[in-house]
C-alpha cells in the first residue's frame, strides 16, 4: 500500500507537470523564461563590484 | 529597499571570502581526522590509547566537520555570490552575515569539535555534534533563511531559476529536517529512534547538501559557459522528483530490521525512482555542458562537470545499494563507505570546490594561482576515484566472506591491503586540498577575473530574456502552493517513516513483549553512554538482520521489544568488528578488561584501538568507567535470554509478518550468541573432515595471545586472565574433549567457543594441542597408595568430580565452570598436585595444601590421574 501510494503519487505529479507542459506552449516559453533572465543578470553583474553593503546609485530615473 | 533588476546587486566579498576560508580550514583540518581515523585501522596503536585522539571521537569530528565546516561555508560563501545574482537583490545584511558567520564556526563548528574530542556527543551518525551544538546549528540555519531567502519571495516564481528553487528548498528543508534528525531520536527510542535517524542520515545529503550542491552545479555550468541550461523544465521535474523521493529514502539504511516491511519497501522503491530522477537531472545538466569538451577549460565548470559525472555515478549506486538483493551483501561494508565518500567527498566537494572557484575569481581584488587550482583538480579527481573503488572492493570482499560464513576475522585480514591502499590514496587528496589553499590565496590579484574571459556570454534574445513582471507585494498563490507541497512532501516522509513506523512497533511490542524486563542500571547507563560516546557503535552493529547470514553468525535477530527502551538507538550502520546485540554471556569480565586494555593480546589481526585510558595502568585494575562498560556489554542480549521460553512462545505467537517469525524463533539455540561457551551440548560433525594445514598458523593467530607459543599458558593476556589459561605442556587430553572444549568453550573461563572456524581448522588445533603435550608419563602408583588416594577422593573430591572422575559430582552442576573430567585430560604429576596444593585462581577449586598431608596430595594425584585412558570414542582424521 505504501509502495503504492508513493508510486501513484509520483506519476500523478509527474504525469500532470508533463502533460501541462505538452499541452501549453505559453507554459512553455513561461518555464524556460528563467534560464535566459538568469544569465541575462550574470553578464548584467560580471565583474561583481568590489565591496560592500552600500549599493549602487541608479545613474538614471 | 529594493535594487533595481538593471543593475548589479552587491556581493558582500568580505563575507564570501570569511567563508571560502573558514571552508578551506574546516576541510584541511576535517582530512587529517579522516587521515588519522584511516591509518588507526592500519596501525591501531597509532595514536595510543590517548582519549580524544580515539578512533570514534576522531570520525564524529572528521564527519561532521566535512558536512558543517566545509560543505557548509562552502555553500554560504557560494551564496553570498550567487544570491544577489539570483534575486537581482542584496542579501538582507552584512551584520546579518557576520553574526552568521560566527555562529556556524566559533559557535557550531569549533565548540562542536572540542566537545565530541572531549567525549561529550551523541551517537546519531551525521548528527553526532552535542544538542547544545545543535542548537547553534539550528540558530544558524534561522539566520541563514532571513539572511538569503528574502529576496527569492520578490521576485515572482516566473522569475525564479532552478538555483534559486534548490536554494529555497536546500535551506528551509534543512531548517526542518535538523532537528527531526538531531533532536527526535533522541527523544523517542528503540527502532522508532532508529527509523528518524534513518531519515536524517538521507536527509542530510538528500536536503542539505545535495540541493545546494545542485544549485552550484545548476548556476555555474550556464555562467562560466555562456549558454543557458539545456531545460529549465527538466531542471524542475528534477527539482521536484527530488524533494520528492529524497525524503522517503531513508529506511532503506535499516533494510532487513525490525522496522515494518511496508516502510522498508517503500524506501527501496523511493530509492529506486529517485534514481530515476536522477537519470533526468543528469542527463539534464550533461546537456547543459554540450561544447565545453571532456575537460572544460574554465577551472570552476571544470569542477563541476566531473562533480556532474560523480553524482550519477553515487545515485545510481545509491539506488542499486537500496534493493535487497545488493543490499544484503553490500551493507554494513566499506562499500557503503566508498558510497558516502563518493558523496561527500566526490559529488559535493566537487561541485562546493566548483562553486567557489567561480565565484572567487569573479572577486576583483582576489588572488588566484590557475597552476595550483589545475594541479588540485587532478590529485582530487585521481585520488577520489581511487579511493572509492578501493572501498568498494573492499566492501565487495567483506561481503562475500560475510555471506561464506568463514570467521569474522578474515574479512578483517582481508581487508587491511585496501585500507593501506585507501591511506595511500588520501594522500593525494589532502595535497589537493592544500593546493586549493594555495590556489586561492597566492597568485596575482585579479588573475582569477582575466581567465573568465570578458564578453563570453551568449546573447539572448530579448524576448526571452525579458525581466519579469515587477516583484509581488505579498506572497503569490503559487508560492503558497510551492511552499505547502514542498512541506507536504517533508511531512509525508515524517508520516508514512517515522511516526507510522512507530505506531506499528509499538503495536507490536505491547503483542510481544514479555510482562517483565531488567531496566538498566545505573553502572550499565554509564557503560552505555562510554559506548556511545567513544563511537563503538560505529564499528559494532547491534542490530542482526532477518537474514541467515546474520543469524547463523550472531544469534536471532532482534526484536523491537528489546530495545524498546534504547534511547537513542546504537544500531549502527557498519561493521568492522562483529555485532554484539548478544553478547551477553559470551565472554568473561576478565576478557573483556583485557581486551579493551590490549585488544592484539587476544585478538591477533584486530584494528579495536586500545582503552587502556580506562585502566590505571593493567587490566586486572579496571577503573569505574571499565567496569561500567563492560557492565553494558553483559546487558546486551540479556532480556531476551531472561524471556526465554515463556516469553520467546508469547513474542512468537504476536509476531504478524511469518517470514520474519520463522527467521526469528526457527531454533532455540539462537536465542543466544552462537559462539557463547556451554557447558557441553553437540559436537560438529568431522567424519570424514581432513584436519586443515594449516594448524600452526591458526595456532599462532588465535591461541598464542593467551596460552603462550608453546602452549605454555605464559601468553602475554595470561596475567590477566582469571582462571588463567591452561598450560597446555602439563596436560594430556582425548581428542573428543579437545574438540568439544573447542566448540563450546570452556564456560566460566576466558576460553571462547571457536564456532566460527570449520571443522577442519579445529581438527588441525586438536593436532597443534595434541603435540603440545609433555604430559607423557603413565601413572605408576602401587596399589597401596592408589587405595589411599582413592579414599581421600572419595572423601573430598568426588562430589565435584564425581565418583568415576567424569566431573559429574552433585556439587558441580551448581558451578558455572564444570569441574574437572579426569577421563577426558590429565594433568601431569606436578600440575595437579599444583593445583591441590594452591588451587586454582577464579575457578571453584580451593587449595587443599592445610587440609590434606603431603602424602594425601601425592595419593590422591596417583588415583585422580589413574582415570585418564584412551576413550573408546576417539575422533578420528581421516587420515
Amino acid at each position: 500500500m505504501l509502495i503504492d501510494l508513493i508510486v501513484g503519487s509520483a506519476v500523478l505529479l509527474a504525469g500532470g507537470y508533463c502533460v501541462c507542459w505538452l499541452c501549453s506552449p505559453a507554459l512553455r516559453a513561461r518555464i524556460e523564461r528563467p534560464k535566459y533572465t538568469f544569465l541575462e543578470q550574470v553578464r548584467r553583474q560580471q565583474p561583481d563590484p568590489p565591496e560592500d553593503a552600500t549599493p549602487p546609485r541608479r545613474s538614471s530615473p | 529597499m529594493p535594487l533595481a533588476s538593471t543593475v548589479p546587486a552587491p556581493v558582500h566579498a568580505s563575507l564570501l571570502r570569511a567563508h571560502a576560508l573558514a571552508a578551506l580550514a574546516a576541510l584541511l583540518l576535517s582530512a587529517l581526522f579522516g587521515v588519522v581515523v584511516a591509518l588507526q585501522l592500519v596501525w591501531p596503536d597509532l595514536t595510543g590509547s590517548a582519549p580524544a585522539l580515539g578512533w570514534g571521537r576522531l570520525r564524529f569530528a572528521h564527519t561532521q566537520g566535512i558536512m558543517l565546516g566545509w560543505l557548509g561555508n562552502a555553500f554560504l560563501a557560494f551564496l553570498y555570490h550567487a544570491v544577489p545574482v539570483l534575486t537581482r537583490r542584496a542579501v538582507s545584511h552584512p551584520l546579518l552575515g557576520w553574526a552568521l558567520f560566527g555562529l556556524w564556526n566559533a559557535v557550531a563548528v569549533i565548540p562542536g569539535w572540542v566537545l565530541v574530542l572531549a567525549g561529550v556527543s551523541q551517537p546519531l551518525e551525521w548528527a553526532e555534534f552535542p544538542p547544545v551544538v545543535d542548537a547553534a546549528v539550528l540558530v544558524a540555519l534561522l539566520l541563514a533563511v532571513v539572511q538569503f531567502l528574502p529576496g527569492f519571495f520578490r521576485g515572482g516564481l516566473d522569475s525564479l531559476y532552478v538555483s534559486g528553487w534548490y536554494i529555497v528548498g536546500g535551506l528551509t528543508f534543512t531548517l526542518l529536517a535538523y532537528p527531526m534528525g538531531n533532536v527526535v531520536p533522541a527523544l523517542v527510542s528503540g527502532a522508532t529512534s532508529a527509523a528518524f535517524s534513518g531519515l536524517w542520515i538521507h536527509d542530510a545529503v538528500g536536503l542539505f547538501v545535495t540541493p545546494l550542491a545542485l544549485a552550484i552545479l545548476y548556476y555555474v555550468i550556464p555562467a562560466a559557459s555562456g549558454r543557458p541550461i539545456y531545460s529549465h523544465f527538466l531542471s524542475m521535474l528534477g527539482f521536484w522528483g527530488l524533494f520528492f523521493f529524497y525524503p522517503l529514502n531513508g529506511t532503506h539504511h535499516y533494510v532487513f530490521s525490525v522496522i515494518p516491511m511496508a516502510a522498508q519497501l517503500g524506501a527501496i522503491t523511493a530509492s529506486a525512482l529517485l534514481g530515476v530522477v536522477v537519470v533526468i537531472v543528469v542527463g539534464n545538466l550533461l546537456l547543459s555542458l554540450r561544447g565545453e569538451g571532456w575537460l572544460p577549460r574554465d577551472a570552476g565548470l571544470r569542477f563541476v562537470a566531473v562533480a556532474v559525472v560523480f553524482y550519477f555515478v553515487v545515485s545510481m549506486q545509491g539506488a542499486a545499494q537500496a534493493q535487497m538483493a545488493l543490499n544484503r551483501f553490500t551493507h554494513f561494508s566499506d562499500w557503503v563507505i566508498g558510497h558516502s565518500h563518493l558523496a561527500m567527498l566526490g559529488f559535493a566537494t566537487f561541485a562546493a570546490i566548483g562553486g567557489l572557484v567561480h565565484a572567487w575569481q569573479r572577486l576583483p581584488t582576489a588572488r588566484y594561482n590557475p597552476r595550483a587550482i589545475d594541479a588540485a583538480f587532478w590529485l582530487l579527481t585521481l585520488g577520489i576515484s581511487a579511493m572509492v573503488i578501493d572501498l568498494t572492493l573492499a566492501g565487495l570482499v567483506q561481503g562475500e566472506l560475510w555471506q561464506a560464513a568463514t570467521p569474522w576475522m578474515d574479512a578483517v585480514r582481508a581487508s587491511r591491503p585496501y585500507w593501506l591502499l585507501r591511506v595511500l590514496t588520501a594522500l593525494p587528496i589532502v595535497l589537493g586540498f592544500m593546493l586549493l589553499g594555495v590556489g586561492l590565496l597566492t597568485g596575482e590579484v585579479g588573475a582569477g577575473q582575466a581567465r573568465t574571459g570578458p564578453g563570453s556570454l551568449t546573447a539572448e534574445p530579448a524576448d526571452k530574456a525579458a525581466a519579469p513582471a515587477a516583484g509581488h507585494g505579498g506572497l503569490s498563490m503559487a508560492y503558497v502552493v510551492s511552499g505547502v507541497a514542498g512541506v507536504g512532501f517533508f511531512g509525508l516522509s515524517l508520516l508514512l517513516l517515522g511516526w507510522w513506523p512507530g505506531r506499528v512497533i509499538d503495536a507490536e511490542i505491547a503483542e510481544t513483549a514479555p510482562a517483565t524486563r531488567l531496566a538498566l542500571t545505573d553502572s550499565e547507563q554509564r557503560g552505555r553512554q562510554i559506548y556511545a560516546r567513544e563511537g563503538c557503535g560505529y564499528c559494532h552493529t547491534q542490530q542482526i538482520r532477518f537474514l541467515e547470514e546474520d543469524i547463523l553468525r550472531f544469534g536471532a535477530p532482534n526484536l523491537a521489544w528489546e530495545v524498546q527502551f534504547d534511547s537513542p538507538h546504537l544500531w549502527g550502520t557498519r561493521r568492522i568488528g562483529p555485532d554484539l546485540s548478544r553478547q551477553a554471556g559470551v565472554r568473561s569480565s576478565d576478557w573483556h578488561y583485557a581486551h579493551l586494555f590490549a585488544p592484539r593480546a587476544l585478538v591477533a589481526d584486530s584494528v579495536m584501538p586500545s582503552y587502556a585510558a580506562l585502566f590505571d595502568g593493567a587490566p586486572t585494575r579496571p577503573r569505574q568507567a571499565a567496569r561500567d562498560l563492560v557492565a553494558y556489554l553483559e546487558t546486551l542480549g540479556r532480556a531476551r535470554q531472561l524471556a526465554w521460553p515463556e516469553g520467546e512462545q508469547q513474542a512468537q505467537g504476536a509476531v504478524m509478518d511469518t517470514h520474519r517469525a520463522h527467521l526469528a524463533f526457527s531454533a532455540e539455540e539462537l536465542n543466544a550468541h552462537p559462539a557463547r561457551p556451554r557447558r557441553g551440548g553437540t559436537l560438529p560433525v568431522v567424519e570424514g573432515v581432513t584436519a586443515a594445514n594449516d594448524g600452526a598458523a591458526l595456532w599462532r593467530t588465535h591461541c598464542t595471545g593467551c596460552h603462550g607459543t608453546a602452549g605454555r599458558g605464559d601468553g602475554r593476556a595470561a596475567a590477566w586472565l582469571r582462571p588463567a589459561p591452561a598450560n597446555l605442556t602439563e596436560y594430556r587430553y582425548t581428542r573428543d574433549y579437545l574438540l568439544e572444549v573447542l566448540w563450546n568453550g570452556v564456560a566460566g573461563s576466558s576460553m571462547p567457543a571457536w564456532r566460527d572456524q570449520s571443522p577442519a581448522a579445529l581438527l588441525a588445533l586438536v593436532d597443534v594441542v595434541e603435540s603440545l603435550s609433555g604430559n607423557d608419563t603413565a601413572p605408576s602408583a602401587d596399589a597401596a597408595t592408589l587405595a589411599r588416594g582413592a579414599a581421600v577422593y572419595a572423601a573430598h573430591c568426588a562430589q565435584c568430580h564425581g565418583e568415576g572422575g567424569r566431573g559429574d559430582g552433585f556439587a558441580a552442576a551448581e558451578f558455572r565452570m564444570a569441574a574437572v573430567d579426569f577421563t577426558r585430560q590429565q594433568p601431569s604429576h606436578e600440575q595437579a598436585l599444583r593445583a591441590l596444593e594452591e588451587g586454582v585462581a577464579g575457578s571453584p577449586m580451593a587449595p587443599w595444601r592445610d587440609r590434606l598431608d603431603a602424602g594425601e596430595r601425592d595419593a590422591v594425584v596417583h588415583y585422580l590421574r589413574s582415570f585418564f585412558a584412551t576413550p573408546t570414542a576417539e575422533i578420528a582424521d581421516a587420515d
